[in-house]
């Protein structure tokens, strides 16, 4: 089971990833659209990138009302039924990691499918520093001790 | 009749609650005969979203919670539309409306609730409707039409679903809320305010504060009814929803003698007073760690997770507790807003409030902490992180030292949350080493004769 | 000509700020076909809509905000965007490009081009989001600086917004004021900020809310990931992003040019070294897009020191001391001046006093080189124009009451102090490169390095398309050599790339027209050959040039700071070396020929007929 590990300590704060995972799934270069996102504040000088953890028993799927979220047993990832999906944002309201990108725009959550049908995932191939990588994945994600 | 329907498990009510336990039990015991009752005659569908039906944004199809389907793949009973009529607890078994008996072994009550009701002088004189069911929505419906005159009583979580439907259906709606600010139950003051005006952009003519004293008919008058308001105001309309809350359904209990308070009271893992019959969702109250005393935590994500914790249990597995909290997350027309907690409170004893308020735009932040943990939180029109928050205050993690930080995005917060979020990777994963965002001077950055030596494409 | 642009947007909003209108409307296509976006359609904009010689301070003055055509598609290093008005520092044209996260920004929200005119009564600041402008109340943000401003947006309009703004020197009209983006990035030359602040803008927030549709997202994102492992593999970018500019401070400083002192000095201390600079840097980080993480988070406040700050603000006032330097820059940002002429300006009236020209009933004090304390003091008074600091404030146009009216001690050209704090008596083509640049005294419009590497001849044949002289002391063939590098920045400046990844800058390879040509053909499925691009930099440096002429300037503009003429170089390996007045004149003339402008400097009237054809091609047909 593949997935996206991320870094912050070697993001460099620069959204290429956002803007890819915004074309492979819409075709429109926006970082807002990004499943990943990267959240960064030069005055308070942090940037780190959150995404999809693919937990074993997701939280987001449990607290969708609308039968909107499913995970794939097979690979692990969150599917998005954006027909079904009503834009209540309950699975914003329990992602542990604020990693579901609740778009006020599309009236839809937004979660990373890994890219599941491409070689590479798309911010992995576009990250220029090596702070996402892709990774077979026994671990479910995990909150470090 | 035919002899009783025998089973070893037995849910009453197929609400989320319900539906969680079953799925649950299948997890664990894949062939115990399971049977689901459901009093309502439809197939099971999700609550929060009859008003979408009354919308047309969804179809009643397309509101249900399992097909068919999903039930016989599991082997699963369901009876629709014969409701339980009496528990037998001695003999374990049950009375449907149509006299069939059912004996279980294990049972869980998760009938959910209905709406609260008020006493109104002149109630039984007007229209009056609620809108907590799928045939409530029916009813409601025909009555939508542009130009109608719309009273809601009760400004709280479903007052809100209500009007922001008739609104939608081009209803005129006037709305009245006893309390001095709307939504009460789980907004403080400010946030109240930011909600208030979104209703008031919308056309919503809301008055806080107010209660009605009277209503009756008028003939003549420019709509065929009248509400006399605490405040000396007269209110015209031409239908009324009452939207004062809810309460646990609790006929069945009270007969069978399980012990409750304002609801079914549940150990840990669900179980009620009487063995074998364990209860959950908005029927259940639950000691709320919080603000102390039992609680009906009536909302979804309660509702499914306590639904699961029963299921595991009534199959002989070990679920871990969950204590509930409130949660919510809801519109305001535009404007989201996510609730957790003792988020109503405007001050609570020993705690303390840290706020981050942009009145322009709106957005608002806002944490209530006390000994370090966060017992309360508010997102209006910033909504993005609060999962983060929801597991802080679940998890009861200290965040004391970093609230204000948190809550202001500083980056303490930062440094914190990482930490707390640093995955755990496999050994097998390196962290490329071509990275120098934070890497040492080497000499050689200055000998390196880069004009030489640069690559072809 | 819409199928040539494929379906490149560029909406622009025309914000009238007496009237407190805005109108929408998008660029003919013909326009953009010939000045692609940017720098190029900016100055398209800009020479269209400003008559000569109106007060660049005044509400006639057009203040032009234009994303680059490839600014936000994700493709490397795409962030940048351009300022483009009449300065009030050089009272020609004032163009300033600059990067961080505000260029894609603003394209997400639904713009790619704000026209900004008039005046408003009050402060204002201008919300962007879902395809319009709002013009919103901004008194409650005056006064704050850079950073405070910013962080006020951020509470205000939500922590995804991106804004540009200006700091206390752009609200009282430092003539050399800034916008800034970000803690450092600034679109920093020519007194963008005393523009902005004369309009009363406090500040410009963007929301997003629309995005950029892209023509053949797979192909781009292909392309982009090829180009950047290509850049990935330079040495130089890889040198980049791990030390930064200061790097070029030792390359300077080596050679014996680095500027100090106002140029009296051309050496200076190794405690500016990029390695000591390194111990002071937490961690690298990225504008938007960016490969190359050039930026440095610095222990010590904001970010930061580039080399042009080491060079102007240390060397240049003679401060050594790597934490005083950096303090400095930071101070320079958040008040929002720009960092090249206050270092520039400041040791001008510090050589002014050493000489006796002017003294302490001027200054108030003894000024002195290499006193920190005192920088700090003048900055401030300049942010504020308080006492001294109002003259200061003045910039060029502070001569006459400097007591130097010919600004002979001022390392400045057509009235803008040089950025680079590289010494030109040197490099030749540099010294052409400054003196001939459409902004006055600036090395990012030419930049011409290659010749100190030593390449191969065939390397520099293919580069320069001819054999050149790569001696760099000699005035043979450098009006090739600048006219080669002009033309590719201005595309680099006009599809909103980082000069850092593009041939010529830094390196003689990386970006060149080639790949421009494929990410628009990617991006929007826009046909532009490269002899397109080509003829795109071709019009906008002309169009440049042509606005400069209608503003005045001439042939004998284009010149250099009396010293590089006068006085030879004192130290290191370029000791002895200064430009030759006879030999830059027949530079000057070879350059004009190249160009195809008169004796005089001036464009042809028809040239400037043709380059203006475009606005009645039928435009939008
Ligand atoms: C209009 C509305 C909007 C809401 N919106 C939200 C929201 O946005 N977010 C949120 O978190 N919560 C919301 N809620 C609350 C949420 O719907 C409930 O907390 C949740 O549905 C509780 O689930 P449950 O399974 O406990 O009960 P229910 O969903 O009430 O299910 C109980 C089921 O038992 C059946 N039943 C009752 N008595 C019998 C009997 N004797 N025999 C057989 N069957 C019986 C009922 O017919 C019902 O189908 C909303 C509620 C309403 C009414
Ligand atoms: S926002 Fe969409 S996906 Fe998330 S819980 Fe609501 S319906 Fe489900």
């Amino acid at each position: 089971m593949r997935k996206v590990y991320t870094n912050p300590a070697l993001c460099s704060g620069c959204r290429a990833c956002s803007v890819a995972c915004a074309l492979v799934h819409f075709g429109i270069a926006d970082d807002a659209l990004g499943a990943i996102q990267v959240v960064r504040d030069p005055l308070q000088r942090y940037e780190y990138q959150t995404v999809c953890r693919m937990c074993e028993d997701p939280e987001c799927v449990a607290a969708c009302m609308a039968a909107a979220l499913a995970r794939d047993p097979e690979t692990g990832r969150i599917i998005v039924d954006r027909d079904r999906c009503i834009g209540c944002w309950m699975c914003v309201m329990v992602c542990p990691y604020g990693a579901v990108v609740a778009s006020e725009r599309l009236g839809k959550a937004i979660i990373c499918d890994q890219c599941f049908e491409r070689e590479q995932a798309a911010c992995v191939a576009a990250c220029s520093t090596g702070a996402i990588q892709m990774a077979e994945a026994e671990d479910t994600a995990g909150i470090a001790e | 009749m035919a002899g009783p329907i025998k089973t070893r498990y037995t849910i009453v009510g197929a609400g989320i609650a319900g539906i969680a336990a079953a799925e649950a039990i299948r997890e664990l015991d894949r062939s115990g005969p399971l049977l689901v009752v459901n009093g309502e005659g439809v197939a099971p569908y999700c609550r929060p979203l009859t008003v979408e039906v009354l919308t047309d944004e969804k179809t009643p199809e397309e509101i249900c919670l399992r097909e068919a389907q999903w039930f016989s793949e599991r082997k699963i009973t369901i009876v629709t539309g014969d409701p339980v009529a009496e528990l037998r607890a001695p003999t374990k078994q049950l009375l449907l409306a149509t006299g069939q008996v059912v004996a279980w072994e294990k049972l869980l009550v998760a009938v959910g609730s209905q709406p609260a009701g008020v006493r109104i002088a002149g109630l039984e004189q007007v229209p009056c409707f609620t809108l907590f069911t799928q045939a409530d929505a029916a009813r409601l419906k025909p009555l939508c039409k542009p130009g109608a005159q719309a009273l809601v009583v009760g400004i709280g979580l479903i007052g809100l679903q209500a009007l922001t439907a008739l609104r939608r259906r081009g209803v005129s709606v006037v709305a009245v809320e006893v309390a001095p600010k709307v939504l009460p139950m789980i907004l403080d003051a400010e946030a109240a305010g930011y909600a208030q005006r979104r209703l008031e952009q919308h056309g919503i003519d809301v008055r806080v504060g107010t209660s009605v004293q009277e209503l009756r008919p008028v003939a003549g008058g420019r709509r065929p009814y009248q509400a006399l308001t605490s405040t000396g105001e007269v209110l015209d309309f031409d239908f009324l929803v009452m939207a004062v809350g809810m309460q646990p359904n609790l006929i069945l209990a009270d007969r069978a003698g399980i012990a409750r308070g304002r609801g079914i009271r549940v150990s840990p893992t669900m179980q009620t007073s009487i063995p074998d019959i364990y209860a959950a969702g908005d029927v259940t109250e639950y000691p709320d760690w919080i603000e102390g005393g039992e609680e009906v935590h009536a909302h979804w994500v309660n509702a499914y997770r306590q639904g699961r914790i029963a299921g595991r249990h009534m199959a002989g597995g070990d679920p871990p507790p969950c204590e509930p909290v409130f949660l919510n997350s809801l519109r305001v027309f535009d404007l989201p807003i996510i609730t957790m907690g003792a988020s109503r409170r405007d001050a609570l004893e020993g705690a303390e409030a840290f706020v981050a308020a942009a009145p322009a735009r709106p957005a608002y932040r806002r944490l209530l902490v006390r000994d370090g943990r966060l017992i309360g939180a508010t997102f209006v029109n910033d909504v993005g992180e609060a999962g983060v928050f929801q597991y802080l205050m679940q998890n009861r993690i200290n965040i004391g030292e970093v609230a204000e930080e948190l809550v202001n995005r500083g980056r303490k917060a930062f440094e914190f949350l990482d930490e707390l979020h640093r995955q755990v990777v496999r050994g097998d994963l390196e962290w490329a080493p071509s990275m120098d965002l934070i890497s040492e001077y080497r000499k050689n950055h200055r000998h390196t004769r880069w004009g030489h030596n640069e690559p072809e494409k | 000509m819409q199928d040539a642009i494929g379906n490149m947007r560029s909406r622009l909003a025309e914000i009238d700020l007496t009237a407190g209108t805005v109108h929408y409307e998008d660029t003919p296509p013909a326009v953009v076909r010939e000045f692609l976006g940017g720098r190029g359609l900016n100055v398209a904009y800009l020479h269209r809509l400003l008559p000569a010689g109106v007060d660049a301070l005044s509400p006639e003055n057009v203040l032009i905000i234009g994303a680059g055509a490839l600014t936000g598609t994700g493709c490397p290093n795409s962030s940048r965007f351009n300022i483009t008005t009449k300065s009030p520092e050089s009272n020609i044209l004032g163009d300033a490009n600059c990067g961080g996260f505000f260029g894609p920004k603003l394209r997400y929200s639904g713009i790619d081009r704000l026209i900004i005119r008039g005046r408003a009564r009050q402060p204002v600041l201008l919300r962007l989001g879902d395809g319009r402008v709002e013009i919103l109340d901004a008194r409650a943000y005056w006064g704050l600086d850079v950073n405070d401003t910013q962080a006020a947006m951020r509470r205000d309009f939500g922590p995804t917004c991106e804004s540009i703004c200006i700091g206390p020197a752009g609200e009282v009209l430092v003539r050399f004021a800034c916008v800034m983006t970000g803690v450092k990035n600034a679109a920093a030359r020519g007194g963008m900020g005393a523009v902005m602040g004369s309009k009363r803008v406090k500040a410009i927030v963007a929301t997003g809310g629309v995005g950029l549709e892209i023509a053949d997202p797979d192909g781009l994102l292909a392309l982009n990931e090829q180009i950047k492992d290509y850049l990935l593999d330079s040495s130089i970018v890889k040198v980049l992003g791990r030390v930064g500019t200061p790097l070029l401070y030792e390359v300077s400083n080596h050679l014996g040019t680095i500027r100090t002192r106002n140029s009296q000095d051309s050496s200076f201390v190794s405690t500016l070294d990029a390695e000591v600079i390194h111990e002071h840097v937490t961690k690298m980080i990225s504008c938007h897009s960016c490969v190359v993480h050039c930026r440095h988070r610095n222990i010590h406040q904001g970010e930061g020191p580039e080399y042009t700050t080491i060079g102007l603000l240390g060397a240049n006032l003679g401060i050594g001391d790597t934490e005083e330097v950096i303090r400095l820059n930071d101070l320079v940002n958040r008040l929002g001046l720009d960092v090249s002429s206050t270092g520039g300006i400041l040791s001008w009236a510090m050589e002014l006093y050493q000489r006796g020209i002017i003294d302490a009933s001027l200054t108030g004090e003894p000024l002195q080189f290499g006193d920190y304390e005192l920088v700090v003091r003048l900055i401030h008074s300049v942010a504020r124009r308080e006492g001294f600091g109002d003259v200061l404030a003045e910039s060029s146009h502070a001569a006459a009451r400097l007591n130097d009216p010919e600004r002979k001690y001022l390392i400045a050209i057509k009235g803008l102090p040089q950025s680079d704090p590289h010494d030109c008596r040197y490099i030749k083509a540099f010294a052409l490169g400054i003196a001939t640049a459409s902004r006055g005294a600036d090395h990012l419009r030419s930049r011409p390095t290659l010749e100190v590497f030593n390449l191969p001849k065939d390397l520099l044949r293919e580069i320069y398309g001819t054999d050149i002289d790569d001696d760099p002391t000699s005035y043979n063939t450098k009006e090739i050599v600048v006219a080669t590098h002009e033309s590719i920045y201005a595309v680099i400046d006009s599809v909103g790339i980082c000069k850092f990844i593009c041939h010529g800058f830094n390196s003689p390879k990386l970006l060149k027209y080639e790949h421009f040509s494929q990410l628009l053909e990617r991006a929007f499925r826009a046909s532009f050959s490269v002899a397109d691009l080509q003829a795109v930099a071709h019009r906008i440096i002309d169009l440049e040039r042509a606005f400069l002429n209608r503003e005045g300037i001439r042939r004998p503009d284009d010149t250099l700071p009396w010293r590089y003429f006068e006085e030879p170089l004192p130290n290191g390996v370029a000791k002895g070396h200064r430009i030759d007045r006879a030999k830059f004149q027949e530079m000057l003339s070879r350059y004009y020929r190249l160009r195809r402008w008169d004796a005089d400097g001036v464009v042809p009237q028809e040239r400037v007929r043709e380059l203006l054809a475009a606005w009645d091609d039928g435009s939008g047909a």
